[in-house]
């Protein structure tokens, strides 16, 4: 773990996901992993420009040498990162953040939730989930994005569809004709879904917007409250707590989050 | 003529006593379509009410002379649509396409209505669902909206 200081990576690979986000292969010049949990994030640095928080999307196990950033070009920094190439050199610090509970949740159904960008973070705890699928109960993935083009991982996420590992519906606010999947907001889709609310545990990663409308369908079938995790991922500067851009009452995001289950961020104010 | 065990399945019509279904099972009939079949174009005249028995519809909005979007998807077995066969000025306020090949239950609109306007307990049963399926109508809209300008 890199706290403090800046560790030099490189830029080893750049794909283009959609119009706005691009997966960044990064590789840390020491060569050794990032080592994170799912959920967890690190801050780049780019010299002149400054830090950003970034969700790592790859899964702790696929991390030995290399780990993938999906970084939508929305700031100044994201921009910057958006005009690098292969080879260019950026600084890390982290990976920061408590992650997703994977030990607590084994042998539970998991109810994975991605509105948008939320899938960045939420594809490394799918990939750690399906990588060690024995030690887990159903897992159904539910996507929703505004239109089919803003659909990230989309090779994925078609193979995800025909996996019978995972359960994977997908839905656009709005689409073309030629669209042959779901239309409508995500909620929509818990319609289609059947689960057992006594062994089922909740990830939710989305915009703000879609946390409270999501919670409450989840509430209302049944689902404790205490079983339903939220991705906070906001505000973060320092990454260790002492900055206190993050904080929400006595927490720190950074630090306390930015996973939180309902049960603890519903007594937050300003949480959701 | 659908049967009246295939009747009784339907939620929507849930509330019904026996003879008030088999009034509705005199005027509902089953219909098959295939992928891209159009069941109702927008702004036609709304004349059948309908109910999905399998396969996937979906509801599309004409933005541009010959561009649509799609807004909705009817994909649940007994799901209804086409409720604008009940609802003034009983005009369709978007198109219904198939996406896959499906059944549908085609329920005669004025016939629907005339019924009701007989029978007043199964008007209010009828209207209370239909007011229901709206009403789940504009809160997906409302929140599609709001992801649209906030989300």
């Amino acid at each position: 773990m890199f706290n403090f200081l800046p560790m030099p990576a490189t830029i080893v690979d750049i794909r283009q996901l959609t119009d706005k986000e691009r997966l960044f292969t990064i590789r840390l010049d020491n060569d050794r992993g990032i080592r994170h949990r799912p959920c967890q994030f690190i801050l780049i640095s780019l010299l002149g420009i400054g830090e950003a928080p970034i969700s790592i999307s790859s899964p702790p196990v696929d991390s030995g040498r290399t780990f993938e950033l999906c970084i939508r070009a929305v700031g100044n920094l994201t921009n910057a990162m958006h005009r690098l190439s292969v080879n260019d050199r950026i600084g890390i610090r982290g990976p920061f953040g408590n992650g997703f509970p994977v030990e607590r949740i084994e042998g539970k159904d998991i109810l994975i939730v991605a509105g948008g960008l939320g899938l960045a973070p939420l594809r490394s705890l799918i990939k750690y989930v399906l990588q060690e699928r024995g030690r887990y109960g159903r897992v159904i993935l539910l996507i929703g994005t505004k239109r089919p083009g803003d659909i990230l991982f989309k090779e994925e996420v078609l193979k995800w569809e025909e996996d019978p590992a995972i359960e994977t519906h997908i839905t656009v606010d709005v689409a073309e004709p030629s669209w042959q999947r779901h239309v409508g907001v995500i909620t929509g889709l818990f319609k289609h879904v059947g689960i057992d609310p006594f062994k089922t545990i909740a990830a939710i990663v989305g915009p703000p917007v879609m946390y409270r409308f999501v919670i409450k369908e989840l509430l209302a079938k049944g689902i404790f409250e205490g079983n339903i995790y939220l991705d906070l991922e906001r505000r973060m500067r320092c990454g260790i707590g002492k900055c206190g851009h993050c904080q929400i009452n006595g927490i720190y995001l950074c630090q306390n989050g930015p996973v939180l289950s309902y049960l603890e961020a519903r007594k937050l104010q300003e949480a959701l | 003529m659908i049967s009246y065990d295939d009747l009784k399945k339907i939620e929507f019509f849930a509330d019904l006593t026996e003879e008030e279904l088999r009034a509705i099972q005199q005027i509902c009939k089953e219909e098959g379509y295939r992928a891209g079949d159009f069941i109702f174009r927008e702004d036609t005249l709304a004349e059948h009410l309908y109910v999905l028995k399998s396969g996937k519809v979906s509801i599309d909005i004409r933005v541009a002379n010959d561009r649509y979007l799609s807004v909705f998807t009817v994909s649940r077995f007994a799901e209804p649509f086409g409720w604008s066969a009940l609802v003034v000025p009983f005009r369709f306020s978007a198109s219904a396409r198939c996406i896959e090949d499906s059944t549908i239950f085609s329920i005669d609109g004025k016939r629907l209505m005339a019924l009701i306007e007989r029978d007043y307990r199964m008007g209010f049963l009828i209207m209370r669902r239909i007011a229901r399926v709206i009403s789940e109508r504009v809160r997906e809209t409302r929140l599609q909206l709001i992801h649209t300008f906030y989300g």
